[in-house]
């Protein structure tokens, strides 16, 4: 669905934030983005939806050219930015006038989303708190039925029953035609969310993995004493050390995302090599 | 799928901008209103003088041009604020459209409603005291001044909805700024470039003007006579021309 070949961006008079970066991004995925802050994650995915232009490279949806922007893209495509606009207008009104654009837009969807975010109907939305209006806003993006649905920080802002209630909809809402791709530093909100881990580091896709690659090449224990395992990585927590192993077993563990991503950003060069991005 | 045009794309857009940006279109228009009432009121009770139709014409040119550029500058505001540039630039509608629709607001629409308002404002300010000796008299719209008026109006606009899309910020200040800038450089050099084309110090107004210089203690003026009018008609139309298409590739190179 995505094909970025090559791709080297940088803002004027900076330095490369990419370089010959290359990403597939197939349908049928909820992918996650992570990244350190400043490693260029919203930057990627402005490139991906057309809002910034590589000075080297493409990025195609469909084998169309995104940089260019036509309308046949646009349809298809919703990006969640995460610095949210929203107009001086109440849900109704908005979606009154701006749903048209949209030729999947389901209107049931959008008020069965509204509620179950628990979103005022009749607020103005640029009166509401900022976790009201990106809630107002996910209801609508996920109505839009775009094939592929882009979150920038999306849970940012949203209070414990609204990230519950945001994993279960993105969860209900992939069909085999669609593209979730959801970037956050948050690691924790997307824990039993995506289906495959893209890592952004040093200008480049370190990891891009399904989950299931992930817990077959290595595995995740809190362990008393960790001598003699084949240990990738380890930090100290009170109930000992939370570690990361090479997968010898076969067996699978649950995945521990925020310690695979320290591990991942701490340069940890064995683990990097047996997860490399394919 | 037409990627350029579509009727009822560019209907449901049109009526998206309207919807949301009526209310600051309504308080710009009474603010417009507000200026004119007052500006009248105090020509014809304070200064006490008429208005006869060398100063509404006078009057008409200016707020036509500074009025209209003013509001010309903030047709765009969303694209240069990064948060409205994500969500309005992602909306599946042409670039064409999305210039179009701020170019019918800022252009027609602005010259249909400004020139509605001025001849209701003349209307009432010309009646509001009668001079003894004065007929009360209004403009007319078709008549050649303000025919002009437009075009230089559509000069002016260029530039502005061009720099309303280049700047991110302050969009009218720094689009006046360049545009004096540049008329100030063009200036000069045509300053240098007339001088050394003639040999002589020559006196001149604005570039593509008239030029004057002494010779054997005349002063001697010289002007494209015939068809200074229609030049300079033309000249405005094709800079305008190149400056609305200038802006829609602008629009179309737009980043986040």
């Amino acid at each position: 669905m995505i094909e970025i070949k090559d791709l080297s961006f940088a803002y004027a008079g900076k330095p490369l934030l990419f370089k010959d970066l290359n990403l597939t991004l197939n349908k049928g995925h909820i992918y996650g983005l992570l990244g350190k802050n400043g490693a260029g994650k919203s930057t990627l995915l402005k490139n991906i939806t057309g809002l910034a232009f590589p000075a080297k490279g493409s990025c195609l949806f469909n084998g169309i050219n995104v940089a260019n922007r036509p309308v046949s893209v646009l349809e298809d495509i919703y990006f969640i930015a995460e610095e949210l606009y929203v107009p001086s207008l109440t849900p109704v009104q908005f979606v009154a006038n701006t749903a048209g654009f949209y030729p999947k837009f389901s209107q049931s969807d959008f008020y069965h989303y509204l509620k179950v975010l628990d979103v005022d109907l009749d607020g103005v939305m640029d009166k509401q708190s900022y976790g009201q209006q990106k809630k107002a806003m996910v209801a609508f993006a996920l109505a839009t039925n775009t094939n592929l649905l882009i979150m920038d920080e999306p849970t940012n802002g949203l209070d414990i029953p609204s990230k519950v209630q945001f994993r279960k909809l993105i969860a209900s809402v992939l069909t085999e035609e669609r593209c979730i791709v959801i970037s956050t530093h948050q690691v924790r909100d997307l824990d039993s969310l995506i289906d495959t881990l893209l890592v952004l580091h040093e200008r480049e896709i370190v990891v891009n993995r399904s989950l299931d690659e992930v817990v077959e090449k290595i595995t995740f224990g809190t362990y008393a004493d960790t001598g003699g395992f084949p240990v990738l990585y380890e930090e100290e927590s009170i109930r000992g050390k939370n570690a990361i192993l090479h997968n010898t077993t076969g067996k699978f563990s649950k995945p521990d995302l925020e310690l695979l991503f320290n591990a991942i950003i701490s340069g940890n060069q064995s683990l990097l090599e047996i997860l490399k991005a394919s | 799928m037409n990627n350029t045009f579509h009727l009822t794309r560019f209907g449901r857009l049109f009526i998206k901008h309207t919807v949301e940006h009526y209310k600051s279109y309504l308080m710009s228009l009474t603010v417009l209103i507000g200026v004119m009432v007052l500006g009248g009121s105090f020509m014809v009770y304070m200064i006490n003088v008429p208005i006869d139709k060398g100063f509404q014409t006078a009057i008409f040119m200016m707020i036509l041009c500074l009025g209209g550029t003013i509001f010309t500058s903030t047709v765009f505001t969303d694209i240069g604020d990064k948060k409205k540039a994500v969500s309005s630039l992602t909306l599946p509608a042409s670039h064409f459209e999305k210039f179009l629709v701020g170019w019918i607001y800022s252009f027609l629409i602005f010259i249909v409603v400004y020139t509605a308002t001025f001849y209701l404002i003349v209307l009432f300010a010309v009646n509001l005291k009668h001079f003894s000796g004065q007929p009360a008299e209004i403009i007319n719209v078709f008549d050649n001044p303000i025919c002009w008026a437009y075009l230089l109006y559509a000069f002016l606009h260029a530039i502005a909805f061009h720099g309303a899309i280049f700047f991110e910020k302050l969009h009218f200040l720094k689009t006046s700024f360049a545009f004096f800038i540049y008329l100030a450089i063009l200036t000069l050099i045509n300053k240098v470039l007339l001088d050394a084309l003639l040999g002589r110090d020559v006196n001149t107004g604005l570039p593509f003007g008239n030029i004057r210089f002494v010779e054997n203690n005349k002063v001697w003026d010289l002007n494209i006579t015939d068809a200074w009018d229609s030049f300079i008609l033309i000249f405005l139309a094709v800079l305008a021309l190149i400056f609305w298409v200038a802006a829609y590739y602008r629009l179309k190179e737009k980043q986040v």
